[in-house]
């Protein structure tokens, strides 16, 4: 007798932004399985036409609450390249020690308060809280350290106004410095036993065949620079993006599904990984000695190809993100903070390593430096093909036979690893099992 | 007794109608005897977290849909957790609430005080 069991998450938690999941398994075999992403479209490369160069990084920031700096850094360098604009050393570093603060808080929040109570056996934060007050506090302590660097520079650390095409609009004082340099330096031997704890987590030995894509940088570890670089050899200008990865609508998700071109003809595309996973397994060796030590003693072998490992990558960011904010932060005076920009006509890219993944921007621009046309690819749109793939393979290595709520859980385990930003890629959970 | 006053809204529309109550509070409440008041305005309820501990008592002040305009509500925990969109893109005022409870930084004396007002905006 045919046996079809219909599951469906109606609205996915611990993520950012909304979408369902559909999954239909019958007579043991996924039929159908879409991540639907229903927040609605967001229109914002749309906002933009027609607005002037200065206004780009206050309207890009709203995009995100979460990863604002990314939107402005991105879209400032794509500006800048266009105007031949260069802002500078002073801006450069600045810029890294900003998206430092991005990443520390984006990262703490999604491991403590999104990720971690599913490693933990916990419904959510608040019941892990009650049996792990510690770890959530510090869990805390890194997300305000990491906010007080975005109000720094940005004057408050969601949707920051500080940025412009340039540079910024105002250098911190170096008494506040000072001050964040010496939180820098007591919450680093935190983010260290982080890293130790989640660690020695019991996770799903669960290898997958998957394409890592991430930015390259010959002498750090990216932010706001560098080459595109894949696990299967592909090394591009980011002005080369769209020849390699495009992006098409599936009429489940308002977000668009981004798929890789490994040829750059067009055909057989193929879903990828980007974000701290795929970061980590292309840029180990870019990280500062102390990070890579911490990262060896830990004894998880980068590259990884287990998806679970992306939240012990997401911590061993944060320890670098700290160690990049001291050094920063130890050589920090205060500098004119911006460059002249004279706007002119062209087409400019971007592309900066957003907490969740490579944010790409390509801009096109008149003679005054008003906005002809935006495109904007976010991390999570990205991806999204890796996400339904990564289920697939998932759920069936896990059992489709198994009761609906363990796969329910199970499915949101998977999706959670990837800290999806569904309000950002919609331009997401609810879970609809069919069997 | 140290007392906390909040606002929670935003600088648009309606939506700012407890940061404006709470600024008139500041500048016009009358001292009242053994009670120390400090007021705070806030963006986002995941603020809350880092704010409540140490006081005796704590006050919420929220716009609230769905209410007639101008109106005010007492409500419970629980109501307010039935209150909130079910949404994820942060910690709403509820879960804030609750995380702070869970670790044993929110005071026993909580008040959470709805203002009505005329639209979702």
């Amino acid at each position: 007798m045919a046996r079809k069991i219909d599951l469906n998450i109606p609205l996915l938690t611990r993520v950012e932004g909304e979408g369902a999941l559909d999954l239909s398994i019958r007579d043991g075999e996924i039929e159908n399985l879409a991540l639907r992403i229903f927040e609605p479209p967001r229109l914002f490369e749309k906002f933009l036409e027609g607005r002037g160069y200065e206004e780009v990084p206050d309207i890009v920031a709203r995009i995100c609450g979460i990863c604002p700096v990314a939107y402005q850094m991105s879209a400032s360098h794509a500006l800048e390249s266009i105007f031949g604009c260069a802002p500078g050393p002073w801006v450069r570093a600045m810029r890294r020690l900003f998206y430092c603060g991005e990443w520390l808080e984006s990262h703490a929040l999604h491991i403590h308060l999104l990720a971690l109570p599913d490693f933990l056996g916990f419904d959510g934060a608040v019941e892990m809280a009650e049996k792990y007050p510690e770890e959530v506090r510090r869990g805390m302590r890194i997300q305000g350290f990491g906010n007080a660097l975005l109000r720094a520079f940005g004057a408050r650390s969601v949707h920051p106004v500080g940025v412009k095409v340039g540079g910024f609009y105002k250098a911190p004082e170096k008494a506040l410095m000072d001050g964040l340099l010496e939180q820098a330096r007591e919450l680093l031997p935190q983010a260290e036993a982080l890293c130790r704890e989640l660690a020695k987590l019991e996770l799903p030995d669960d290898h997958q065949d998957f394409v890592s894509v991430a930015m390259r940088h010959e002498e750090e570890y990216p932010y706001n620079e560098g080459r595109l670089v894949s696990s299967d050899g592909l090394d591009i200008a980011i002005d080369e993006y769209e020849q390699f990865f495009a992006e098409h609508h599936c009429e489940h998700s308002t977000a668009l599904h981004s798929l890789y071109y490994p040829s750059g003809d067009g055909r057989e595309g193929k879903p990828y990984l980007v974000g701290p996973l795929a970061r980590l397994n292309l840029n180990r060796d870019k990280l500062p000695e102390a990070t890579q030590a911490l990262l060896s003693e830990c004894g998880i072998a980068f590259p990884s190809d287990n998806m679970f490992h992306s939240a012990f990558a997401r911590a061993i960011e944060i320890h670098f993100a700290l160690i990049e904010a001291i050094t920063l932060l130890e050589n920090y005076d205060i500098a004119e903070p911006s460059a002249e920009v004279s706007p002119s006509a062209g087409v400019g890219y971007g592309c900066s390593e957003a907490p969740r993944g490579i944010l790409w921007h390509r801009y096109e621009t008149d003679d005054e430096g008003r906005i002809l046309s935006a495109r904007i690819v976010p991390p999570t749109s990205q991806n999204q093909a890796r996400i339904e793939e990564d289920l697939a393979a998932s759920l069936r290595a896990f059992g489709l036979e198994r009761e609906p709520e363990a796969i329910k859980l199970h499915a949101e385990t998977v999706i959670r690893n990837y800290d999806p930003c569904i309000s950002c890629a919609t331009h997401f959970l609810q879970l609809n099992i069919e069997r | 007794m140290r007392l906390l006053v909040i606002g929670i809204g935003s600088p648009f529309g309606e939506d700012r109608v407890a940061w404006d109550v709470v600024d008139q509070l500041r500048e016009g409440m009358p001292e009242v005897a053994g009670y120390e008041l400090e007021f705070q305005n806030l963006a986002h309820p995941s603020q809350l977290l880092e704010l409540v501990k140490g006081y005796d008592g704590v006050i919420i002040l929220d716009a609230l849909i769905d209410a007639e305009s101008g109106t005010l509500h007492r409500l419970t925990l629980d109501e307010l957790k039935a209150s909130e969109r079910a949404s994820s893109h942060q910690l709403g005022v509820a879960e804030a609430l609750a995380l702070a409870r869970a670790l044993d930084d929110l005071p026993e004396w909580v008040e959470i005080i709805g203002i009505g007002i005329k639209t979702g905006n």
